[in-house]
C-alpha cells in the first residue's frame, strides 16, 4: 500500500510577470483563543428554563439565546438548516414516523460532573412535551407518538427541548459549550467556556450578557467598545450602518401580523377583513418604518424558507378595498390594538390607520398590554363576553424553526390562540415536508382573513470590530463559540 | 436541475390532461428567484420546454369540444432545503400549482466550477461532514487509485465509479479527549504505512478486504495544542531531489501553517521556511529561529508545490477574510525575500479549512462552500508557463 504520486510537471525556468502584489488588508486567518465576548440584549430572560414562558418576545428571544450557550439538543441544525448529530449520535424511524429512536453521543457530563444518560434525555423531553411517550433502550432514547412526527429532527432541534437537568432549586444544568458561573435574572449573567465540551471549547474564555438595554445604552456600549454584539432594532439598522456601526441582519425571522379578535362582533363580517388586507400599504411598511430592513409579507412562511411566498399578493388594491367597505354596514370604528411598550408595532398601527381610512375603514387605535393571551379562540363562545378590548391587534410571531413544517405548526398552534380559526386549519399536516401541502395549508389560512400578514423582519446586531467568524444561521440563530475575537490573548 | 424540470412538466401535463383532452399547446413564462445562474436556469428551462411537447403529443381528443387555452407560469424559486419549482396553471378560470423540490446538494454537485488556467483546481468530492485531508491511494499495485479521505470522527475510502468518487468503505477514529473546534488533521505515510495524525492521536490505516484504523494517544512529530501547530515537521520529501536538509528550529511560537519553499541548496543545508502565524503574519526562516523578515496580512493556510526539477517552490497561499467569507489561493515566489505573485487566483466558494501540500505538484484544498454549507476537495494543480 503506498500514496501514489502524480505525474511529473514538465517544467522549465519561470517566465513570469513580476508582479508586486500589496497583499490583503486583512488575514484570512485560523482562529484564535481567549478573550472574553460582551453581549447587549433588548431582552430580559427571567429564567433560562425553557419552560418558564417570557413576557415579550424579545424576553423569549434573550430566553433562547442564552439557553443555547449551556445547553445542547439531540439534534442541531447547521448554517442551512440540515440536521447535524448533536447529543444523539444517530437516529432511525418507523415507516409511519411514529417511533424514533435516538442512539445518544456516549461520555458525555453535564455541567455539574452528572452523567448524561438515556434517562436524563428522556426525563428532560417528556417534560416539555407532554404529548410524547419518551422512554429509553439501552444507550438510546425512544420518542413514540400517536400521530406521526415527520418533522421530529427539526423540533428537536428547537431551543426549547434542549437536554438539561432540572435542580430543585430552580437551577439548571446543561451540556453545552458554557456554563452559568453568574446570574441576575432579567439583568446580567456571565458563562464561562467549557474546558472539555464536547463539540471542541469555544474559542473565547467567556461571555459577558447584559440584558434590557434600551436603544441608546446598546448603541452607546458598541460605539464605546463596552459591547462586541448588540441587539439592533430594525429600523435603526441603515442609520447605525451609516455611521459607521458593523451590522449583521438575518433572512426574515419573524412575522408581523394582523389579527382579528375572536371576540369581535365587528370582525365578525368577512368583508370588513377582506377590505383591510388590500387596504394595508405593506411595501410602505418595510421602507418608512422599517427603513427597508425586511420584506412585504403576503403569507405567514417567508420566501427563503417556503419558496412559494411569491404566490400570496402583498400588493395593495385601494380601489378593492374600497368598493368592499362600501358594502359593510357603517358601525363603530374597528379598535387596532398593539403593544404599548413596542414603537415598531406603534409605527405600523399608526400606518394602517391611515391606510384604512383612506379606504373608507373607520378604525382607531389602542394600546394594549404586551405579551400575547393564552386560551381557546372562537368566535361564537366569545360572543357573549364583554365588549372587547380590541377588534384586531398587531402580533409579532418569531420564527421558531427554518424547517417550514415546523413553523408552520407552530405558528398556526400560537395563531389559534388568538383567532377564530376552524380546527381543522391548525391540524398537524400529514407530510409538512411536501410544498404542495404547505401551500395549500397556508392558502387556505390567509383565505379566512382572520390573519393578515403585513412585514417580515430579520434579526438585525450590531458587531465590534474585534469579532470574527460571525456566521449567524441565516435565521438568525447564533454561534457564539464558533466566533473568536481577533486580539484577545490567549 | 433538467430532470427536475423535466418532472415538473409532466406535473403540469397531468393537471391540465386531467381536465380536458386534445392537443394543446402550452407556452410557458419563465422566471428565475433562485441563485441557479442565468445559464444553467436557461437549460433546465429547455428541458421543460421539451418535456412538455413530448407530453403533449400524448394527448388525445375524445369530443370536439373546444379547448380552453391554458397558460403557464414556472418559476424557479429556493426554500430551505433547495430549489423549488413552482408551476401556476390557468385554464379558463381554473388555477392550479404544482411543485417540484430539488435538494441544493444536488444542484452543487451539478454546477461544480470549472478549473482556472495558471492553477488548475480538479474537484474531488463534496460531502456534509468536514475534511481534514485526502489523498490518493493505490490499494495494491497496479490498482486503481482509491481515495482516502480524514473526517473528525471517521476514515473514510472512495472508489472512482462512473467518474464519480463514491463511498466504498469508512472505519471510525476513536479518541478519548474532545477535538479542538479548530481540529486539524493529516494523512501521510508512516513507518507501517499510510497513517492518520490528529490532535494527540495517530491511527495505523490498513487496507484490505476493509478499511481499518488502530488508533493511539500520541503524535510523532505532530504537537497540537488547542487548534494551533507548535511545531510541523511534515516536510516536503526531501527525495524529490534526493537530497537531505536540515530544518530550521522555528522556536516556541505557534504557527497556524508551514511550508518549506524551496530545495536545500545542498544536501545537509537547511531549508527556507514559510510560518503563518494566527495574527495574520507570514515569517520567513532561513535556517535558524529567528525570522529574516515578515510580511504582514496574509491567510493562515500556505502550502507548497515542490518539485525535483525546481529551484523554487511555488507557495500557495490563502486569500483575506475569516470564515464567512470566500477565499481563494494565489501562487508567490519568495523572491528577494519579497512575495511575488505568479499566477492569477483561483477562486472557492467559501473558506479554504484545510490546504496541504499532497504530492509532487499537487495540493488538497478544502473548502466549505458557503453557499451549500458542504466542504469541497480539490487537487490544485500548477501548470507551468514556459
Amino acid at each position: 500500500m503506498r500514496r501514489t504520486s502524480s505525474a511529473r510537471s514538465t517544467t522549465s525556468s519561470l517566465l513570469f510577470t513580476l508582479l508586486f502584489v500589496a497583499l490583503p488588508t486583512s488575514a484570512a486567518r485560523r482562529p484564535r483563543y481567549g478573550g472574553t465576548l460582551t453581549v447587549d440584549l433588548q431582552g430580559r430572560a427571567t429564567s433560562l428554563d425553557p419552560a418558564q414562558k417570557q413576557g415579550s418576545v424579545a424576553d423569549q428571544i434573550a430566553q433562547e439565546r442564552l439557553l443555547e450557550l449551556v445547553a445542547d439538543r439531540l439534534v442541531m441544525l447547521d448554517q442551512f438548516g440540515r440536521p447535524k448529530p448533536a447529543l444523539a449520535l444517530s437516529w432511525q424511524h418507523d415507516g409511519k414516523f411514529t417511533r424514533w429512536n435516538f442512539r445518544l453521543r456516549p461520555n458525555i457530563e453535564f455541567q455539574d460532573a452528572s452523567p448524561f444518560t438515556p434517562d436524563s434525555a428522556a426525563t428532560s423531553l417528556q417534560a416539555m412535551n407532554p404529548k410524547w411517550h419518551v422512554g429509553v433502550a439501552s444507550d438510546s432514547v425512544v420518542v413514540e407518538s400517536d400521530s406521526p412526527l415527520p418533522d421530529l429532527l427539526y423540533v428537536l432541534a428547537e431551543s426549547r427541548n434542549s437536554i438539561l437537568l432540572r435542580k430543585p432549586t430552580d437551577v439548571i444544568v446543561g451540556t453545552g459549550p458554557f456554563h452559568l458561573t453568574t446570574w441576575e435574572a432579567g439583568r446580567h449573567a456571565v458563562f464561562a467556556a467549557n474546558d472539555d465540551y464536547w463539540g471542541g471549547r469555544p474559542f473565547v474564555d467567556g461571555i459577558d450578557v447584559q440584558m434590557g438595554r434600551t436603544v441608546r445604552e446598546r448603541m452607546i456600549d458598541l460605539d464605546l467598545g463596552k459591547a462586541d454584539i448588540a441587539d439592533v432594532a430594525p429600523d435603526r439598522a441603515r442609520i447605525d450602518a451609516s455611521r459607521g456601526v458593523r451590522i449583521s441582519a438575518s433572512d426574515p425571522a419573524e412575522l408581523v401580523a394582523l389579527i382579528f379578535s375572536p371576540s369581535s362582533t365587528r370582525a365578525e363580517d368577512v368583508r370588513i377583513r377582506q377590505a383591510l388586507s388590500p387596504a394595508i400599504d405593506r411595501p410602505s411598511l418595510v421602507d418608512f418604518i422599517l427603513q427597508q430592513e425586511g420584506a412585504p409579507a403576503g403569507a405567514l412562511l417567508p420566501q427563503w424558507s417556503s419558496g412559494y411566498e411569491f404566490l400570496f399578493s402583498t400588493a395593495a388594491d385601494i380601489a378593492a378595498a374600497r368598493q368592499l367597505a362600501s358594502q359593510i354596514s357603517s358601525g363603530p370604528a374597528l379598535k387596532l390594538g398593539y403593544d404599548s411598550a413596542d414603537p415598531i408595532e406603534r409605527m405600523i398601527a399608526e400606518r394602517i390607520v391611515v391606510n384604512a381610512q383612506a379606504a373608507g375603514i373607520p378604525i382607531s387605535m389602542r394600546a394594549i398590554a404586551a405579551g400575547l393571551p393564552g386560551g381557546t379562540a372562537n368566535r361564537a363562545t366569545n360572543r357573549a363576553a364583554s365588549v372587547p378590548e380590541y377588534d384586531a391587534r398587531i402580533v409579532r410571531l418569531p420564527m421558531s424553526s427554518p424547517a417550514p413544517g415546523v413553523a408552520l405548526g407552530d405558528f398556526l398552534q400560537t395563531v389559534a390562540q388568538l383567532a377564530d380559526f376552524d380546527s381543522s386549519l391548525t391540524a398537524p399536516l400529514n407530510d409538512p415536508a411536501n410544498s404542495e401541502q404547505l401551500y395549500s395549508r397556508e392558502r387556505a389560512v390567509v383565505d379566512t382573513y382572520e390573519i393578515i400578514p403585513l412585514v417580515y423582519v430579520p434579526e438585525v446586531v450590531g458587531l465590534s470590530a474585534r469579532v470574527r467568524d460571525w456566521i449567524p444561521a441565516r435565521w438568525g440563530k447564533w454561534h457564539l463559540a464558533d466566533i473568536w475575537l481577533d486580539g484577545a490573548s490567549q | 436541475m433538467a430532470a427536475a424540470a423535466r418532472e415538473l412538466a409532466r406535473k403540469v401535463a397531468a393537471s391540465v390532461g386531467a381536465a380536458i383532452q386534445g392537443k394543446l399547446t402550452i407556452a410557458p413564462n419563465f422566471v428565475n428567484l433562485s441563485s441557479l445562474s442565468a445559464f444553467e436556469f436557461q437549460k433546465a428551462c429547455g428541458a421543460f420546454h421539451d418535456e412538455i411537447e413530448q407530453q403533449t403529443k400524448t394527448f388525445r381528443a375524445t369530443s370536439s369540444q373546444e379547448i380552453a387555452a391554458a397558460s403557464v407560469n414556472v418559476t424557479l424559486a429556493e426554500d430551505l432545503h433547495g430549489f423549488l419549482w413552482v408551476a401556476r396553471v390557468t385554464q379558463g378560470q381554473s388555477q392550479q400549482t404544482v411543485f417540484v423540490s430539488v435538494a441544493r446538494e444536488l444542484v452543487a454537485q451539478e454546477s461544480q466550477p470549472s478549473p482556472s488556467v495558471t492553477l488548475q483546481k480538479e474537484f474531488l468530492l463534496s460531502q456534509s461532514e468536514p475534511i481534514l485531508d485526502a489523498g490518493l491511494l493505490a490499494v495494491s499495485p497496479g490498482s486503481t487509485p482509491s481515495l482516502l479521505v480524514l473526517q473528525p470522527n471517521r476514515i473514510a475510502l472512495f472508489a472512482q465509479e462512473n467518474g464519480a468518487w463514491r463511498l466504498q468503505f469508512e472505519t471510525p477514529i476513536a479518541h478519548a479527549a474532545p477535538w479542538p473546534r479548530d481540529v486539524r488533521g493529516r494523512l501521510q505515510q508512516g513507518g507501517a504505512g499510510e497513517e492518520a495524525v490528529l490532535p494527540g492521536v495517530t491511527c495505523n490505516i490498513t487496507v484490505s478486504s476493509a478499511l481499518s484504523a488502530s488508533c493511539k494517544p500520541g503524535n510523532a512529530g505532530w504537537l497540537f495544542s488547542l487548534g494551533f501547530l507548535r511545531a510541523f515537521t511534515l516536510l516536503p520529501t526531501a527525495a524529490a531531489n534526493g537530497d537531505t536538509f536540515t530544518f530550521p528550529a522555528l522556536g516556541s511560537q505557534e504557527f497556524s501553517s508551514v511550508a518549506v519553499i524551496a530545495p536545500p541548496v545542498s544536501s545537509g543545508a537547511s531549508v527556507p521556511v514559510i510560518a503563518t502565524t494566527s495574527d495574520g503574519r507570514a515569517l520567513l526562516f532561513e535556517g535558524s529561529s529567528t525570522p529574516v523578515t515578515s510580511f504582514n496580512n496574509w491567510g493562515s493556510d500556505v502550502a507548497v508545490l515542490y518539485a525535483a526539477d525546481r529551484t523554487l517552490w511555488p507557495l500557495l497561499v490563502t486569500r483575506d477574510g475569516d470564515w464567512t467569507a470566500p477565499d481563494s489561493v494565489r501562487a508567490f515566489d519568495i523572491i528577494d525575500r519579497q512575495p511575488v505573485a505568479i499566477s492569477g487566483e483561483i477562486n472557492f466558494d467559501g473558506p479554504i479549512t484545510a490546504l496541504w501540500s499532497e504530492d509532487e505538484n499537487t495540493v488538497l484544498a478544502v473548502s466549505r462552500n458557503l453557499k451549500t454549507g458542504m466542504y469541497e476537495a480539490y487537487f490544485i494543480r500548477a501548470v507551468y508557463n514556459q
